[in-house]
């Protein structure tokens, strides 16, 4: 079976200093994949040549077996990105603004408009749909954004730190969407400092440090390698890292 | 007032923040930057040194004319002052920046208010400070010292004008609210700014006898007004001339009005910022009915870039506004038309001012669509080629231009003769597509609120910019006059100047 998301070699530098360095990773079809690890440690960087915003040094990225680099057009059609902070238009209303996202992914407009109604109404913004966006809160503008990465129905779907700074209902609307789109056979990829969320919601969990990957597989595993079936992520995660650092 | 939290600490810190702003700014590298503030020291040395020279050669005497022509004068630079105050003090109160910080700070309100509006008195002063004191630094050495009253007058000028606009801005925050003072203080401040130039063009209406009898009527009339020994009016001219206490008094009634227009502004202050801050807070709205979506990149890109012009009136007013500033060229070559009708070398000026005005208007246009994208990463990452962006965004840029230039042709097709406005549509359309292809090549990445900035880039670049638009304009003039063979040749080294400007785009546009 192909994999989602398949990375060889990946290596990206600015200046003296290598962001990611020979990385590997694989995420499988289906699969709610949690990469994490510190400040600086490559995750962005890795996620954002992915979507095509960072061109790699050298390396190969493959988006279900399209060439990301040699065919960016093709991969790009086949995911979604979902930064941090959400790159909305403040003067557009969240109707316009998915209604845009819509037409640049070239989903005909017979299909996104009851898409559009759809992710609203799951996300709770269906009353506000004719407002401007410039006057939502964290939580409308981060669940506006994500609407905006799904109304394309994605293949692939990556989101980098997608709870930071969200209210604890939203950010359980958030998981849950991630969590059903990982059940009807969506690829997620995330990224965060969280790691109750990751442990909560991930089939598959990376800790990368300095650009490389550290460490990979289920919780389970991950206890084996901390060396206690009682150990929390947190232990695995502080374990890895700090050994890697030190 | 030296400790934390004082005055000058205060200070201090607006003035690194400023500094700091004036830095980032600039453009180019340090060595570039080294060798043009050189340049402009070397040029404002040589000016004042000859300015003082020449100066000195003469005893200033303070009769009712040169006072009447000094008061002339330092009416001409209180409007540009009022103007530009105006619009840095209501931009202070909405881009926040430090201001909650500062508010929420144990310092007193009175203090705040104070520090921030001698910045911005020093900010608005600076420009001629530096010219005046290019002057200064020579008159004593040539023997002029009579002239050096001239600097402290001019510098409380700014401090009274700071003062007249913290009054206006009050006032039409009381009158217009929060929601349209932003936009009005704009529109007043650049009518103000513009009001002399443009008052300097009215007499061309005039046939040339009664237009030099006029100037001399106005200056017959505002003279013994402006410059009577006597009068309150003629104060600052009697300051710079140094004359018994009258610096005293001008410094004593300009810091005074200072400050009494600082302690009204913040009385309500608190009340103000608190709308402005309110503001940005979410309006209920009634949803309607479920509207169909529209299908296609480009569509989709074309119609969000007009939404968002639309939708943002400060914007569209500060792409509106420099428009302003070419009606004097209308108004000269309005006077050429005369008797004989919109003809020969009269319909050549209207022609080639409207494609200067197209021009200028498809620039800006292009620049916040192609460059001020608020979300770039989003567009890099949809599966879109980068050209068909950028041709979109072109397209929003130069429809409006285009429409611009509708009227006017149509206009000359009546008044003139079809040929004109045929001219004048091909000229148009020339500069207006010159204009967006640019606009392509040379990204200068930015955010809508750097509007004003939107023309920083490299030295070369924006001579080639004038150089396309001047053969266009120059093409255009010439077909109209008649003479369209001859028009070939600016046209040409227009065509010459984009071809440069296309070979040395920067190296990802090559590659888009």
């Amino acid at each position: 079976m192909t994999n989602a998301l398949s990375v060889r070699a990946l290596t990206k530098k600015f200046g003296e200093k290598t962001a990611v360095d020979a990385l590997d990773l694989d995420i499988r079809a289906g699969e709610l994949y949690a990469l994490l690890g510190p400040n600086g440690a490559g995750k962005t960087t890795t996620l954002r040549m992915v979507t095509g915003l960072l061109k790699p040094d050298s390396g190969a990225i493959h988006v279900f077996g399209t060439d990301a680099v040699a065919d960016p057009i093709a991969a790009k059609r086949q995911l979604a990105w979902l930064p941090d902070e959400p790159a909305l238009y403040d003067k557009l209303t969240a109707w316009e603004y998915l209604e845009f996202i819509a037409g640049l992914w070239g989903v005909d407009a017979k299909t996104a408009a009851p898409r559009a109604e759809e992710l609203l109404k799951f996300l709770g913004l269906w009353d506000n749909r004719d407002e401007r966006t410039e006057g939502f809160s964290r939580g409308m503008k981060q669940k506006t954004a994500l609407a905006g990465a799904l109304i394309h129905d994605p293949k692939l779907l990556m989101l980098d730190e997608p709870l930071t700074g969200l209210d604890a209902a939203v950010a359980r609307q958030v998981k849950d969407l991630l969590q059903q789109r990982a059940r009807s056979g969506g690829s997620v990829i995330l990224t965060t400092h969280i790691l109750d969320v990751a442990e909560r919601v991930a089939d598959r969990i990376g800790i990368i440090q300095g650009g490389k990957l550290l460490a990979e597989g289920t919780l389970t595993e991950l206890r084996g390698r901390a060396g206690g079936e009682n150990a929390t992520l947190e232990d695995v995660y502080l374990q890895l890292v700090g050994a890697s650092a030190a | 007032m030296f400790g934390p939290g004082g005055v000058l600490f205060l200070l201090q810190h607006e003035m690194l923040l400023t500094w700091r702003a004036f830095r980032a700014s600039g453009k180019g590298r340090h060595v570039r930057r080294i060798v043009f503030y050189s340049i402009v020291t070397a040029v404002l040395g040589f000016g004042g040194y000859w300015a003082a020279r020449i100066l000195s050669e003469f005893t200033p005497q303070p009769d009712v004319v040169s006072l009447g022509i000094v008061s002339g004068v330092l009416a001409i630079l209180f409007s540009l002052m009022l103007s530009q105050a105006l619009m840095l003090i209501t931009e202070s109160l909405y881009q926040r920046g430090d201001l909650d910080l500062l508010l929420s700070s144990p310092v007193p309100l009175w203090r705040v208010i104070l520090v921030r509006m001698s910045a911005i008195a020093i900010n608005v002063g600076l420009f001629y400070l530096i010219l005046v004191a290019a002057v200064c630094v020579w008159l004593p050495h040539f023997g002029g010292w009579a002239w050096l009253g001239f600097a402290p007058a001019i510098l409380l000028l700014t401090l009274f004008a700071t003062a007249a606009a913290l009054i206006l801005a009050r006032i039409l925050f009381a009158l217009i609210g929060p929601k349209n003072t932003r936009i009005a203080a704009q529109i007043l401040g650049s009518l103000i700014g513009a009001a002399f130039f443009i008052a300097t063009q009215v007499p061309r209406f005039t046939e040339d006898e009664s237009r030099s009898q006029a100037m001399m009527d106005v200056f017959n009339a505002v003279v013994p007004v402006a410059g009577n020994p006597s009068s309150v009016l003629s104060l600052p001219a009697r300051a710079a001339f140094g004359l018994n206490f009258d610096l005293a008094i001008w410094a004593a009634v300009s810091l005074a009005a200072f400050l009494a227009a600082v302690a009204w502004y913040a009385t309500g202050f608190a009340r103000d910022a608190a709308a402005i801050a309110g503001l940005g807070q979410r309006r209920k709205r009634n949803t309607r009915a479920v509207r169909a979506m529209r299908s296609g990149a480009g569509a989709t890109l074309v119609f969000k870039e007009w939404r968002l012009l639309r939708r943002d009136p400060l914007l569209l007013s500060q792409i509106l506004l420099p428009l302003l500033y070419f009606f004097p060229l209308f108004f000269v070559f309005g006077s050429r038309v005369g008797d004989s009708g919109l003809t020969g070398m009269s319909a050549a000026g209207f022609a080639s001012a409207f494609v200067l005005l197209a021009t200028s208007f498809a620039a800006s246009l292009a620049w916040l669509t192609v460059s001020a994208e608020d979300a770039p990463d989003l567009l890099a990452s949809a599966p879109v080629a980068r050209d068909q962006i950028d041709n979109a965004k072109a397209f929003a840029a130069a429809v409006p231009s285009i429409l611009l230039l509708f009227l006017p042709v149509v206009g000359a097709a009546f008044f003139a003769s079809p040929m004109v406005s045929f001219w004048l549509l091909l000229g148009g359309s020339a500069a207006i597509v010159s204009a967006c292809l640019i606009a392509i090549w040379h990204q200068t990445p930015g955010s809508r609120k750097e509007f004003r900035r939107r023309t920083r880039g490299s030295l070369m670049l924006n001579f080639g910019r004038a150089f396309v638009s001047l053969g266009w304009i120059g093409a255009t003039f010439l077909a109209v006059a008649g003479w369209a063979p001859a028009a070939i040749i600016p046209a040409i080294i227009s065509l010459g100047f984009m071809l440069a400007l296309h070979e040395s785009r920067p190296k990802e546009q090559q590659a888009a």
